[in-house]
């Protein structure tokens, strides 16, 4: 699944710490979600598209 | 904007606290450990015949050791849980693979018998190289 974490990220001018800290989560975590290297539980993909105020599918894409 | 500034700390306010707790939890266990150790060993030379439950003192603190790590894992991000599962399965699966290859080792080339207080070692050294293959796949 792919993910658009890091533009939505730096948009709001945020270090992987500061979103780590705001979804209660490690900064690995965010960087592994960055990298594609690890896909979110559903209940962290919900965190994350409130906290981008974003539905879940615009931030996530499945890989064709 | 740097990559330092980009990353931010490494690690957030709360695994702070995690991990100081655990260190805290899992560094008494140890030092209930160091002190009951001695302790057990000379009092089997006073008390000989109470040593099978003197020789068990030790264990005590090692449960609270248990304890501490399994407190720290349910504290963890789901990623980080999902990290220490596959390390965690790396230590068990090689250290499953090497006792019973040095038991065969030792049952039928003629090995030196060793202490079973080795088991542990294995495991856990296995465990900090796991961890470590783990990180790095992720990073």
């Amino acid at each position: 699944v792919r993910n658009i974490l890091k533009v939505l990220r730096a948009g709001r001018d945020w270090s992987q710490a500061d979103l780590a800290e705001r979804l209660g989560v490690s900064r690995q975590t965010i960087n592994a979600l960055e990298s594609g290297k690890y896909d979110p539980s559903l209940p962290l993909a919900f965190k994350l598209a409130r906290l981008f105020s974003l539905p879940i599918e615009s931030i996530f894409d499945p890989d064709e | 904007v740097s990559e330092h500034h980009d990353q931010g700390p490494k690690y957030t306010p709360e695994e702070v606290r995690s991990s100081r707790r655990y260190f805290a939890e899992f560094g008494g266990a140890m030092l209930g450990y160091v002190v009951l150790l001695p302790s057990a060993i000379l009092l089997i030379r006073e008390l000989p015949e109470w040593r099978l439950g003197l020789a068990l003192l030790p264990v005590a603190p090692l449960a609270l050791a248990l304890m501490a790590v399994l407190r720290f894992l349910r504290r963890m991000d789901e990623f980080n849980r999902q990290l220490q599962l596959e390390a965690i399965g790396f230590a068990f699966g090689g250290g499953v693979m090497a006792t019973m290859t040095y038991g065969l080792l030792e049952a039928l080339a003629g090995l030196p018998r060793i202490s079973w207080t080795w088991v542990p070692v294995v495991f856990l050294s296995l465990l900090g190289l796991g961890t470590g293959v783990a990180r790095r796949r992720y990073r």
